[in-house]
C-alpha cells in the first residue's frame, strides 16, 4: 500500500507521464492520481469520479523510477482497481489449454489490434513441447516463454527468438506456459492473475540455466509473482533469480552478433522494461546493424495492453509524439523487444505512412546469428 | 479551448488545489488555454466578472504561490513549446508552458545552455521561473533568471497585453520577473543562453570543520575564481544521505564541498588551485573528476539530497534564507544551535557561494509536540537570518507561506511602495490575490531620515508641495551625497552614495574591481545607474541593473526607501529597485546603491580593429564569438568610421593566450590588430563628437542580430550613430526623434503613484528617451 501522505508533490513525475504529456491535465498525471486517492480515502471524492483519472493511468511505472521518494503511483493505481473478475477473465489461458489462434486473430484484426500489413507469419505448433537444439554441444538449457502476445498475434517473432538462441548455442524448450496474468492484474483482477500464476509455476520444468522471454511486460510480470503469491515466495524466487529477457541474456552469456548487416536501426524501449535489462538491447543492434539512438526512445508508445481501445485518444496522442522522435533519425527499421509496443508502433507507423517498418529485436538478431 | 479546456469537475478541482507545499485550496474553475490570445480572453473575461485569477506552472513551487482559494486556476502548461532556438544570438524563444529541462535538452546541441538550473528544473516551467526568479547551483557564476529573460510578451489583470523588453525607459519587465504572478502572465519568454564551458572539473572536498569549508569558499571566491557551481552540505545533511544511500562521503565530515569548474579552455581550469585551496583551508580529503560519468557520480549525492531527507522523516519544511556570503558559517551555526536546541534535526544545504542556505527540518506531522517545536525553530532561524543582514527568501518567494515573515525584513515604507507598485498593474487586486505582499495598511511612521539622503527627500517634498520641476541630475543635494560607506571584501559588495564618481570609487577599491564605467569621465554611480544604459563591460557583467543588489531611494513624497540589501539573491518582496534604475530620476532620486563587486582581474588587454564597413564588422564579430568569448566586444559607427573594440580580462596567462589566438584569427582574415595601451574610449568618444554635432544625443537599444546590422545600416541614413555589442546594440539619434510608443498603462501608473505632482525631471516624461 503506498504511503499517498508521502507525496511531497515535487511533480517530478509530470515530466516522465505519458498520459500527462498528451493532455497536460493534472489528474492525469501521478501527482494528480495520488492526490485523489487521498481525497477519495478520506471521503471528500466520490468512486465514481476516480474511475477515469484511474483508467487513464497506463500503469507504465515510469513515475515510480523518478519519484525521489520511491511511491510506486503506479502500484497505487492498481490496488485501487481491485475488483472481483467478470467471468471473462477466466478465459485467460492456463498452462495446457489454448484459443482458438484463428479465433483470437480475427478479433484482433477486428479491433484493429493487429495493422493490415503484419502477418503474424508461422505457427505455434511448431514452438510447443520441442527442445529445439543446436548442431554441436548445447552450451545451456534455457526455457522460453514467448507470451500470449507473440504466440497469437506475432508468432514469428518468436520463432525469431528460439533460432537466435539455438544459434548462439542453447538448448531451447519452449515453456508449455498460459498467460503471465499481467492483463488481468492490470485490470484489477488479482485473483485471476494468482491463478494463472500459480499454475504456471507449478508446470516450470527443473534443470534450466536461463528463463528466457523477449516481451518486456511478460518479464515485469514473471518479475512480480513472489509479491503475487506470497505463500509461494521460495519456489517464486527461485523462478525469477532465472528470468532473463532475451538480450541481456546473449550479452551476459558473451554470444554477441558475429556479423552486422547494412540496415539502418532504432530501437523503441518498452515501459515495463527493467532498468537494467535497457542497455542490452542497444548493444546487441549496434553490433547487429547500424544503430542510432532515436530522440525519446524510452517514451511511451501509448499502448499499454488494451488502452489503445480504452482510452483512444490519449493513446493516440502518445504515439504521435513517439513516433515524431521515432521518424527523426532516418531509421528503416525501429525494434523493440515486446510485441504489444510492436503493434501498437505498427498501428501508428500505418495510419501516418511512415517509412519504416516495425519489429523484433529478434527479429533483427536471427538475420545475423542465423 | 475545448471541452477539457475549462474544467469545474471536482476531480479537476482537486488537481489544482495544491503545489510543492502542503497546505491545499479548492480553486472554482480551471481554464487551460491554448495560446496567448486565449490567455488574454480568459483574463478579460474573468475581469470583467470580477473572478480572482491565479496563474500555475507545474505547480512545483515552495512557497504556496500557485493556490487559490475559490477563484480560478489559469493554467500555462498547454503553452509548451520552444518557438526558436538562435544559437548565433545565443537567444531562445519559448512559451511559458515549457519544462526548465526541456529547454536545457534542446539547446544543448549547440553547445549552450540556460543558466538557471533549479532543482525542480526537470517540471518547473520557465514561466514559473521567470515569475518566481528562480534560483539554481549555477547561479553563483551566471546569475538568476531575472538576468536571463530578455524580452516577454504578458497579459495583464485586464486582459491587456503587452511586449516588454529589459531595454525598457521604465522596465516593467524587471519589475514582472520574480513578481509571483500578481503583476502579469507570461505567454512568452525571450532568454538569454550562455556558452556551455568546454571543460569541466568537479571536486568534493570533506572537512572536519564547518568553519574550514567556509574559509575554502571565500578564499576561493577571493582568488577571483567563480565556480559553476559552489554547493555546501552540512554534517548533519551528509550523516542522513550516508546512511540511506551510502554516496561514499567521509562519515566523520562536519561539511563536504561540492565545487565545479568551467573553463573553455583545459589549461584555464583552476583545477589545482582550487584544490589547494582547499587542503591549506584543512580538507581532509579531496577528489576531482572530470570525465563526465565520474563527475555525475560525485554530484549523486548532493542531487539526491532532498530524497534522502524525505525517506529519513515523514516530512520536511525547506526554508530559503539568505545571508551576505561572508555571514554564512555563522548562519549555520546558528541553525544549528536553534535545531539543537527545540530537538529538531535540520539538515543544511547550502549555495555556499551566494550565501544561500536552505535548511531542512525535519518532523513528523502527527506528533503535534514535534510539529510545535518544528515552528520554533523556523522561527529562530528567520530571526538570525534577518540578525546578519540577510533575506527570508533568496530562491523560493513569498506566495503565501512568508506573506507575514515579509513585514519583519522590510519598512512599511517598502511595503507601502510595493503596494503602489501592486496597484500600477492590478488596481483592481485580482490577480493572484493573497501572495506576495501582506493584507492590510503598513503603518508608516514618518520620522526624519538622518543625513544628507534625508535632506535630499525633504528638498523634494517641498518641491512637490509647491509643484515645482525638479532637474535630478543637478540637485544641490546630490553634492552631499559623496560617501563610499563601506566596502566589504568578504562580501563583494560596496554602500556607494550616488554622488560618487566611477573613477574615484575604481580607485578607492583596490583589489576589487567594479566593472562600469559610465558615459562620461566625471559620471557618478547616480547618474550610472539612473541612465542604465548599455557599455562595453555588459557585454561580459551583463546589465548595469543586474550588478545592483541594493538601492536608497528618496520619493516625492519626502521618504527614503531601502530597497534589497547586500545579499546575492533576494526575491522578498517586488524587486522595485527596477522601477528606478535606469528610469532616469523621474520616479525617484537614488541616493546610495549596494553594488555588486568582482576581484580585480590580473591583466587585461585592450586591441582596436578598423573594419572597413558594418558588413566586415559583424563577421569579425562573429568569427570572435566562434572561439573563445572575449571579455569586451564593443563596436562603434557612424556614418564616416567603424570600430571594433576587443578587451580581455584575467590572468596575465590567460589575457596572453587569449588575445594571441583573437589576432590570430583577425589577421587571417586579413585585418590589422592595433594593440592598446589602456582601455579605448572609442564609444565615450563618439557620443561626445554627436552631442557637439547634434547638441545632444537620444539613445534607442536597437534588437539587432550580427546578421541585420549590415543592412539597418544601409537603410540607416546620415543622421544615425551605431553603438554596442553583441546582444546589446544601440542607436544613436539627434535629439528629438520620435520613436518610442506611448508609456504602457503600468507605466503611466507607476508614475502618478510615486510623482503625483509630476515634479521630477518632467522634461523626460514617462517612458521617453
Amino acid at each position: 500500500m503506498v504511503d499517498q501522505e508521502r507525496c511531497a508533490r515535487c511533480g517530478f513525475c509530470l515530466s516522465v507521464c505519458p498520459s500527462y504529456a498528451a493532455t497536460d491535465l493534472e489528474r492525469h498525471a501521478p501527482r494528480g492520481r495520488l492526490f485523489l486517492l487521498r481525497e477519495a480515502r478520506a471521503g471528500r471524492l466520490a468512486s465514481a469520479q476516480l474511475a477515469e483519472p484511474l483508467d487513464t493511468c497506463l500503469r507504465c511505472g515510469r513515475c515510480r523510477e523518478v519519484c525521489p521518494l520511491d511511491l510506486a503511483v503506479d502500484k497505487a493505481v492498481l490496488d485501487r482497481l481491485e475488483r472481483p473478475a467478470d467471468p471473462l477473465w477466466r478465459l485467460l489461458p492456463g498452462p495446457g489449454t489454448r484459443l482458438p489462434g484463428g479465433l483470437v486473430r480475427g478479433a484482433a484484426r477486428l479491433t484493429g489490434a493487429i495493422p493490415p500489413g503484419m502477418p503474424p507469419g508461422g505457427a505455434r505448433r511448431l514452438l510447443e513441447g520441442v527442445v529445439r537444439r543446436p548442431s554441436g554441444k548445447a552450451r545451456w538449457r534455457v526455457g522460453y516463454f514467448p507470451g500470449c502476445v507473440h504466440e497469437y498475434l506475432l508468432p514469428r517473432a518468436a520463432l525469431a527468438t528460439v533460432r537466435v538462441l539455438v544459434a548462439a548455442g542453447a538448448a531451447v524448450e519452449v515453456l508449455p506456459w498460459g498467460c503471465c496474468g499481467l492483463p488481468a492484474r492490470s485490470a484489477g483482477h488479482r485473483e485471476v492473475a494468482r491463478r494463472l500464476a500459480r499454475a504456471n509455476l507449478a508446470s516450470l520444468p527443473s534443470g534450466l540455466d536461463a528463463l528466457i522471454t523477449d516481451c518486456a511486460s511478460c518479464a515485469a510480470a514473471l518479475l512480480e509473482y513472489p509479491e503475487l503469491l506470497p505463500e509461494e515466495r521460495h519456489s517464486a524466487g527461485k523462478m525469477v533469480a532465472l528470468v532473463r529477457e532475451l538480450s541481456a541474456f546473449l550479452t551476459e552469456a558473451g554470444a554477441l552478433p558475429p556479423t552486422r548487416i547494412g540496415r539502418k536501426v532504432t530501437y523503441h524501449q518498452p515501459c515495463h522494461l527493467e532498468a537494467a535489462w535497457r542497455a542490452s538491447p542497444r548493444q546487441l543492434l549496434d553490433a547487429a546493424a547500424l544503430f542510432r539512438e532515436a530522440p525519446g526512445a524510452e517514451r511511451c508508445c501509448g499502448g499499454a495492453g488494451t488502452y489503445f481501445l480504452r482510452q483512444p485518444a490519449i493513446s493516440r496522442r502518445i504515439l504521435e509524439e513517439k513516433l515524431g522522435g521515432l521518424a527523426a533519425v532516418g531509421a528503416e527499421v525501429v525494434a523493440t523487444n515486446c510485441p504489444s509496443c510492436a503493434l501498437q508502433l505498427a498501428r501508428g507507423v500505418r495510419r501516418a505512412g511512415l517509412p519504416f517498418a516495425v519489429t523484433s529485436v529478434s527479429e533483427v538478431l536471427a538475420e545475423v546469428y542465423g | 479551448m475545448g471541452r477539457d479546456g475549462f474544467r469545474t469537475a471536482l476531480p479537476d478541482r482537486l488537481t489544482y488545489a495544491y503545489d510543492a507545499t502542503g497546505p491545499t485550496s479548492l480553486p472554482e474553475a480551471v481554464a487551460l488555454p491554448r495560446d496567448a490570445d486565449q490567455v488574454a480572453q480568459v483574463l478579460r473575461v474573468a475581469h470583467r466578472c470580477g473572478v480572482p485569477v491565479t496563474p500555475r506552472g507545474a505547480g512545483s513551487n515552495l512557497s504556496g504561490g500557485s493556490i487559490t482559494d475559490g477563484g480560478l486556476v489559469l493554467g500555462l502548461a498547454r503553452l509548451n513549446r520552444i518557438l526558436k532556438v538562435d544559437p548565433g544570438e545565443r537567444r531562445a524563444v519559448v512559451q511559458p508552458g515549457v519544462a526548465n529541462l526541456d529547454l536545457q535538452e534542446a539547446v544543448r546541441l549547440h553547445g549552450l545552455m540556460f543558466a538557471p538550473d533549479p532543482a525542480s528544473h526537470r517540471v518547473s516551467t520557465l514561466g514559473g521561473n521567470a515569475a518566481e526568479n528562480a534560483g539554481g547551483p549555477h547561479c553563483l557564476r551566471y546569475g538568476v533568471t531575472a538576468q536571463h529573460v530578455l524580452a516577454a510578451e504578458v497579459v495583464l489583470a485586464d486582459g491587456q497585453a503587452l511586449r516588454l523588453s529589459r531595454d525598457d525607459p521604465c522596465d516593467l519587465l524587471g519589475l514582472c520577473l520574480g513578481s509571483e504572478g500578481t503583476l502579469a502572465v507570461f505567454t512568452e519568454l525571450t532568454v538569454r543562453l550562455v556558452p556551455q564551458p568546454r571543460h569541466l572539473a568537479t571536486l568534493l572536498a570533506a572537512f572536519a570543520h564547518l568553519d574550514d569549508a567556509a574559509t575554502a569558499v571565500a578564499r576561493t571566491v577571493a582568488a577571483g575564481v567563480l565556480p559553476e557551481a559552489m554547493e555546501l552540505m552540512d554534517g548533519v545533511a551528509v550523516g542522513i544521505v550516508e546512511e540511506v544511500m551510502a554516496a561514499g562521503f567521509p562519515a566523520t565530515a562536519d561539511a563536504v564541498l561540492l565545487i565545479e569548474l568551467g573553463a573553455a579552455d583545459r589549461r584555464e581550469l583552476p583545477l589545482e588551485q582550487v584544490m589547494a585551496i582547499c587542503r591549506e583551508a584543512g580538507a581532509a580529503q579531496v577528489v576531482a573528476e572530470e570525465e563526465a560519468a565520474r563527475r555525475e557520480a560525485l554530484w549523486a549525492g548532493r542531487r539526491s539530497a532532498y530524497a534522502c531527507f524525505g525517506k529519513a522523516s515523514p516530512a520536511v519544511v525547506i526554508q530559503d534564507v539568505t545571508v551576505p556570503r561572508d555571514r554564512l558559517p555563522e548562519m549555520i551555526q546558528r541553525v544549528r544551535r536553534a535545531g539543537e536546541r527545540h530537538g529538531i534535526t535540520v539538515p543544511i544545504l547550502a549555495h555556499a557561494g551566494d550565501g544561500n542556505l536552505h535548511p531542512n527540518l525535519l518532523y513528523d506531522p502527527t506528533d503535534t509536540g514535534g510539529v510545535q517545536r518544528m515552528h520554533a525553530v523556523e522561527e529562530e532561524i528567520v530571526a538570525a537570518c534577518l540578525a546578519l543582514g540577510g533575506t527570508i527568501t533568496g530562491e523560493h518567494g513569498v506566495g503565501t507561506h512568508k506573506r507575514e515573515a515579509l513585514r519583519r525584513q522590510l519598512a512599511p515604507a517598502v511595503l507601502t511602495a510595493m503596494g503602489r507598485l501592486k496597484q500600477a498593474f492590478d488596481p483592481a487586486g485580482r490577480l493572484n490575490p493573497g501572495k506576495l505582499l501582506p493584507d492590510g495598511e503598513e503603518q508608516v511612521t514618518d520620522a526624519s531620515v538622518q543625513g544628507p539622503a534625508g535632506a535630499l527627500a525633504r528638498a523634494l517634498a517641498r518641491a512637490a508641495e509647491g509643484g515645482e520641476p525638479v532637474r535630478v541630475g543637478i540637485l544641490p543635494e546630490l553634492a552631499a551625497l559623496d560617501a563610499v560607506r563601506e566596502v566589504s571584501a568578504g562580501n563583494l559588495t560596496a554602500v556607494v552614495e550616488a554622488g560618487v564618481s566611477l573613477a574615484r570609487l575604481d580607485r578607492e577599491l583596490d583589489s576589487l574591481f567594479f566593472p562600469f564605467r559610465g558615459a562620461r569621465e566625471s559620471a557618478t554611480v547616480g547618474e550610472l545607474l539612473a541612465r542604465g544604459e548599455s557599455e562595453p563591460a555588459c557585454y561580459r557583467y551583463g546589465a548595469v541593473a543586474d550588478a545592483v543588489l541594493g538601492l536608497e531611494v528618496a520619493t516625492a513624497d519626502g521618504r527614503v526607501l531601502r530597497l534589497g540589501g547586500a545579499v546575492m539573491k533576494d526575491v522578498a518582496g517586488y524587486a522595485l529597485s527596477r522601477a528606478f534604475l535606469g528610469s532616469r530620476g523621474t520616479l525617484g532620486v537614488i541616493t546610495a546603491a549596494t553594488l555588486r563587486l568582482w576581484p580585480r582581474a590580473g591583466a587585461m588587454r585592450w586591441m582596436e580593429i578598423l573594419p572597413a564597413d558594418l558588413a566586415q564588422a559583424a563577421e569579425l564579430m562573429e568569427e570572435l564569438r566562434a572561439g573563445e568569448d572575449p571579455d569586451r566586444l564593443e563596436l562603434t559607427w557612424d556614418t564616416a568610421q567603424v570600430r571594433l573594440l576587443l578587451g580581455f580580462e584575467g590572468s596575465a596567462e590567460s589575457v596572453r593566450r587569449r588575445g594571441e589566438e583573437a589576432r590570430g584569427r583577425l589577421e587571417r582574415r586579413g585585418m590589422a590588430v592595433q594593440p592598446a595601451g589602456e582601455e579605448p574610449q572609442a564609444w565615450r568618444r563618439l557620443v561626445d563628437a554627436l552631442e557637439q554635432r547634434w547638441g545632444g544625443v537620444c539613445r534607442r537599444p536597437l534588437d539587432l542580430s550580427l546578421a541585420e546590422l549590415a543592412v539597418w545600416g544601409a537603410r540607416a541614413g546620415s543622421q544615425v550613430a551605431l553603438l554596442g555589442h553583441p546582444g546589446g546594440f544601440v542607436g544613436l539619434y539627434p535629439p528629438g526623434e520620435r520613436r518610442n510608443a506611448p508609456p504602457p498603462e503600468p507605466a503611466r501608473r507607476l508614475k502618478a503613484a510615486f510623482d503625483p505632482r509630476g515634479i521630477l525631471n518632467p522634461h523626460l516624461g514617462v517612458g521617453r528617451w
